[in-house]
């Protein structure tokens, strides 16, 4: 048996570079592969094979410009021109501009894979003084990188720890909570799932043990060894009780605590805040002299004591001060708590058994996206304070921060290339890194002073809904996100989008934003237009994998499609701004002033990478927890908050004064419950064969066959629910939204999407916490256009209120309660 | 000359379903989903799951299922035309030529591994035999992402091959129904499928596999 033949293109097929390895025969795709570089090994995941056939050849195709005709939603169409559409642009931003208004048309960005240049996007916005937002953003990951950023810092928050990025080859034990691991949950570094893949592999080779902590038993996670099912909400519980096991039974990580942690901070016993001398520097108690010091920068521990059932009396500005050291504090805090459920009591006791003894060679890990419920930031602090009482970061096993990236920039052009720059022209990044809304419509300060500090969002959705309402955003253009369907309180979301005088989406395939435009416009696919991405991950080697990559055009633009930055250069160009984009190569040169800003073109080019495939660097993997200075307030990672303290919980100028989601140590908030015989939570989760609707519209991943026991439009119920309300597999039921509203939950914002109703199939299951329905994220559309399978179902977010949490801004997207009733 | 033969080590699986759509793509076997226009379903590989146990001491076996080029197909047996035969490298094969389409063979198959494609004739996994014979894999081999050793293919006439090694540890384990004395896919079983031994007669496995042959048009023709 010959080994798979390598990608060399012959005379009558070649084998192109796009990201993916693109095999191109007679002008057309024939295959399309991983690149032959460690972590994808030639090998990609099904949705991108199933890409081709049902996307990029897909009979639903966007193929033409198009304008509706009929209402909004009716997904009726006429084809037109670029020109009519170009017109249309304009002159709507025309009228905007000439009424000294021209942010009232808005950009709205999705993904940063998916979307076609973002950093043109964000130049041709601040050219233009229109608005831009990465709307997607805050659903997807939000409060997650604020949370990091708070714990952790800026260097080592981002820094992949949101990814989940680990040495996983010589983990011992893993837990992993409410993601379907491995297909669609945890990271090597790459932004794609593949090169995780192996590796996960590789643990479980080794010997570890794979736990999946989940109301639901995902489609992938019987790979993991063991599914033990949580309480909706209730994971900061849990994470609070395996944070006392540990302290209890002394299985934290005393030595890393003292060295990297602010554990030994001292925090005044009479109103819980940090203690500090007349410099203002954080205090410990030094054990030595007996005395309090300033707190040491990270990786000093002598005489540092985590001050267990202690109390420490210190003398400073004239007082006797009672102190406690931050890590008494967490002690005292994680004792309020207990689980009812023996089960799951057992369980909390036996996982954190192991945690403690196989640390630090151990993971736990909560996920990568943003707010299930409105309590998710308190819980993601739970899970974070564990691991750090756990000390598995830069040990082998452990969390892993990647060191090696290159400075890629922004790639906007400099004076003169282009014209002197039209007033104040300015790339804002969010402190996460990435890119935000340079409006202030997305900057809301949580009180006045000091007016620097924010939330560390990535985008407020919420705001620019009400802005629609209050006529401050007027026309949107949309790409590569799926508002209509991403966002919860859909209800409410569509009234609004009704409002805006102009609806634009670029798109490639029929979804529901499509069926709401005014005009449709047909974007080039990823295999059509150019675009440089970059990232470091781990491989198999256990080397730091830095790769720059180029996504190309393998085929021309099917039909009259065109890229997005084409049609932005057109509507400039027809405003007289064509100065500042006529000249713009966006193929290569943009891509190569990034390279150059990396320092890499002198080995590189974005034409290089077209033909011959990935850049990559290869770097070992090192251990090494300062490769950066640690960033929060006290230089160290912080179990007490002094961020969350002195902006927040502790200051009488924050509206979030005393409020417990800001609360400096994690502490656990119940959410709303449901009561009745008929009641649940309804959630919902990704399945590793869908994504979002491009994949809801895919011929391949729709098909009965493919679904095995994971019936995907159907709404599953536990078995022995079912059976008291005289449910059973394949029946009709109703699914009515009963909460959480605004009296049950004080992060609710409003009570539009009670008395939702939707009507499913169910799936009748075991394998199912009985609290919870489960759907599939986006297994039903509204969509007129879009195939009958993927109408089928229930929509999540129309269930889901708008939730706000405090000061991240999570946004409660798994959060909802039902009654579920069969129908004759 | 080769005698091939598949393993898929089911601990490995990661459920991507990368192997169901590789393999679509392949082949060019139609993708749709059942409706009233399209009342069948195409596929040569197919995963049949089940769930066993109860709350919370849940499992969900997993079995991808394809043709397992059986020792002595039934198939080949009941086909009136003589469509079915196998390759002196063990493949089995279906003749397109040779086929009436009347559906036989996919009744009578226990594993429900073939199927009628839209042209009306029945098809099945062959191992890619056309790959094959260029010095390739099998498409969902080279494929599957979960890593190199996830699916194996390799001639297990070679004790030295990496697919004879596992078969002669006792590792890989084919899985033989009623009537069926030796096949050429063998699974590395995981905790999911519960006690190997006895899948065959587990009603829940056999369940899985039965809706298959709800997806399938009804038989015709000379039986």
């Amino acid at each position: 048996m010959k080994k798979r033949q390598s990608k060399k293109s012959t005379k009558d097929e070649k084998w192109l570079h796009s990201a993916c390895a693109i095999k191109v025969r007679g002008g057309k795709i024939v295959d399309v592969k991983g690149e032959d570089i460690i972590g994808f090994d030639g090998r990609i995941c099904g949705k991108a094979i199933a890409g081709i056939g049902s996307r990029v050849y897909g009979p639903d195709r966007i193929l033409y410009p198009l304008k509706r005709v009929g209402q909004r939603g009716e997904g009726k169409f006429t084809r037109c021109t670029w020109e009519e559409v170009i017109d249309a642009t304009v002159a709507k931003l025309k009228e905007y501009i000439d009424a000294g208004h021209p942010e009232y048309f808005e950009i709205w960005w999705g993904c940063p894979h998916e979307t076609d240049n973002i950093y043109f996007l964000h130049y041709w916005a601040a050219i233009m003084k229109a608005g831009i937002s990465h709307l997607h953003g805050q659903v997807c990951f939000g409060d997650n990188a604020v949370e990091k950023m708070l714990t952790f810092g800026a260097n080592h928050g981002p820094s992949g720890l949101w990814a989940g990025v680990a040495d996983w080859p010589r983990t011992k034990y893993a837990v992993l909570v409410g993601q379907n691991f491995p297909a669609t949950g945890g990271e090597a570094g790459a932004g794609c799932k593949v090169p995780t893949y192996p590796l996960a592999n590789k643990a479980k080779e080794n010997g570890c043990k794979f736990v999946s902590i989940d109301p639901k038993l995902a489609d992938s996670t019987p790979w993991c060894d063991e599914w033990v099912p949580i309480t909706p909400g209730s994971d900061a519980l849990f994470a609070l009780c395996l944070a006392n096991v540990l302290i209890q039974e002394k299985l934290y990580n005393e030595d890393f605590l003292l060295s990297y942690t602010n554990a030994p901070q001292l925090i005044r016993d009479d109103n819980n805040q940090a203690l500090r001398d007349d410099e203002g520097r954080y205090l410990i108690w030094d054990a030595t002299e007996k005395s309090a010091m300033p707190l040491p920068e990270a990786g000093k521990a002598d005489g540092l004591t985590l001050g267990l059932n202690e109390t420490f009396q210190v003398a400073i500005h004239g007082e006797q001060i009672l102190c406690k050291t931050a890590f008494q504090k967490l002690v005292e805090e994680a004792k309020k708590y207990t689980i009812e459920d023996p089960f799951l009591a057992r369980k909390a006791i036996e996982v954190a058994r192991n945690l403690g003894n196989y640390k630090p060679s151990v993971i736990l890990f909560p996920g990568f996206t943003s707010g299930r419920y409105s309590n998710w930031f308190q819980t993601l602090r739970a899970y974070s304070v564990v691991n750090l009482l756990l000390g598995n970061f830069e040990q082998p096993g452990g969390f892993y921060f990647i060191k090696h990236k290159h400075n890629y920039g922004n790639g906007w052009p400099e004076p003169p290339e282009v014209p002197e720059y039209r007033g104040e022209l300015e790339f804002v990044r969010a402190s996460a890194g990435n890119l935000m809304s340079r409006k202030n419509i997305d900057k809301q300060s949580c009180y006045r002073e000091p007016p620097e500090f924010h939330p560390a969002t990535l985008s407020l959705p919420w705001l620019h809904f009400e802005a629609i309402e209050q006529g401050k955003v007027r026309a949107v253009l949309s790409t590569a996100e799926n508002t209509a369907v991403t966002q919860p309180n859909l209800k409410w979301v569509w009234e609004c989008l009704e409002k805006l005088e102009l609806i634009i989406v670029g798109e490639q395939l029929p979804k529901e934003f499509v069926d709401l435009a005014d005009y449709v416009l047909p974007e080039a696919s990823y295999l059509e237009r150019y675009h440089l991405y970059h990232t470091t991950y781990i491989g198999t080697d256990d080397k730091e994998h830095l790769i720059a990559y180029m996504r190309s055009a393998a085929i021309p633009p099917q039909g009259d499609s065109r890229p997005l930055s084409w049609f932005l250069v057109e509507v400039a160009r027809k405003l007289g701004l064509g100065e500042y984009f006529e000249k713009l190569d966006l193929q290569y040169s943009w891509w190569d002033r990034m390279l150059k800003k990396a320092g890499l073109l002198s080995k590189v080019s974005a034409r290089k990478l077209v033909e011959e495939g990935p850049y990559v660097e290869h770097h070992p993997m090192s251990y090494n927890l300062l490769f950066a200075p640690i960033t929060t307030r006290s230089g160290r990672f912080e179990i007490y908050s002094n961020q969350l303290a002195e902006e927040c919980y502790y200051n009488p100028e924050s509206r979030w004064q005393s409020n417990r989601h800001v609360y400096p140590l994690p502490t656990y908030i119940p959410i709303a419950e449901p009561k009745g015989n008929d009641e649940f939570y309804l959630l919902c989760g990704k399945a590793g064969w869908h994504q979002k609707s491009a994949t809801q519209q895919n011929r391949y991943l729709m098909e009965y066959a493919i679904e095995g026991d994971c019936a995907y439009t159907a709404v599953h119920i536990n078995a022995e629910r079912a059976r008291k309300l005289g449910i059973q597999d394949g029946d009709l039921v109703e699914v009515e939204c009963i909460g959480p509203t605004k009296a049950s939950d004080p992060c609710v914002l409003n009570d539009a999407v009670i008395g939702t109703k939707e009507v499913a199939r169910a799936k009748v299951t075991e394998a199912l916490h009985p609290k919870a329905a489960w759907v599939y994220f986006a297994g039903s559309h509204r969509s007129h256009s879009m195939m009958p399978k993927a109408r089928e179902g229930i929509t999540h977010n129309w269930f889901v209120p708008t939730i706000v949490s405090p000061y991240a801004a999570g946004l409660g997207k798994n959060y909802s309660i039902v009654k579920v009733r069969k129908i004759d | 000359m080769a005698r091939y033969g598949l393993i898929i080590d089911l601990n490995k699986c990661l459920r991507s379903r990368t192997c169901y759509v590789a393999c679509k793509r392949e082949h060019r076997i139609l993708a749709h989903p059942r409706d009233k226009e399209h009342p069948y379903e195409y596929y040569r590989l197919r995963y049949v799951e089940w769930e066993w146990g109860e709350y919370p001491m849940v499992k969900r076996g997993n079995v991808p299922v394809v043709c397992m080029q059986c020792d002595d197909p039934i198939c080949a047996q009941f086909c009136p035309e003589d469509a079915i035969r196998k390759r002196s490298d063990g493949i089995t094969v279906i003749s397109k030529e040779r086929c009436n389409g009347c559906g036989v063979c996919t009744q009578v198959c226990p594993y429900g591994a073939i199927y009628i494609t839209h042209e009306g004739k029945a098809d099945a996994c062959d191992f890619c035999a056309e790959r094959i014979d260029s010095g390739l894999q099998p498409k969902c081999v080279e494929s599957c992402p979960a890593d190199r050793s996830t699916m194996l293919f390799g001639d297990l006439d070679d004790p030295l091959s990496e697919v004879s090694k596992l078969i002669s540890s006792g590792k890989a384990k084919p899985l033989l129904l009623q009537g069926v004395t030796g096949t050429r896919v063998y699974y590395i079983p995981s905790s999911n499928e519960g006690d190997w031994e006895k899948l065959a007669f587990e009603e829940a496995f056999l369940t899985g596999l039965a809706k298959r042959k709800r997806d399938l048009p009804p038989i015709r023709g000379i039986i």
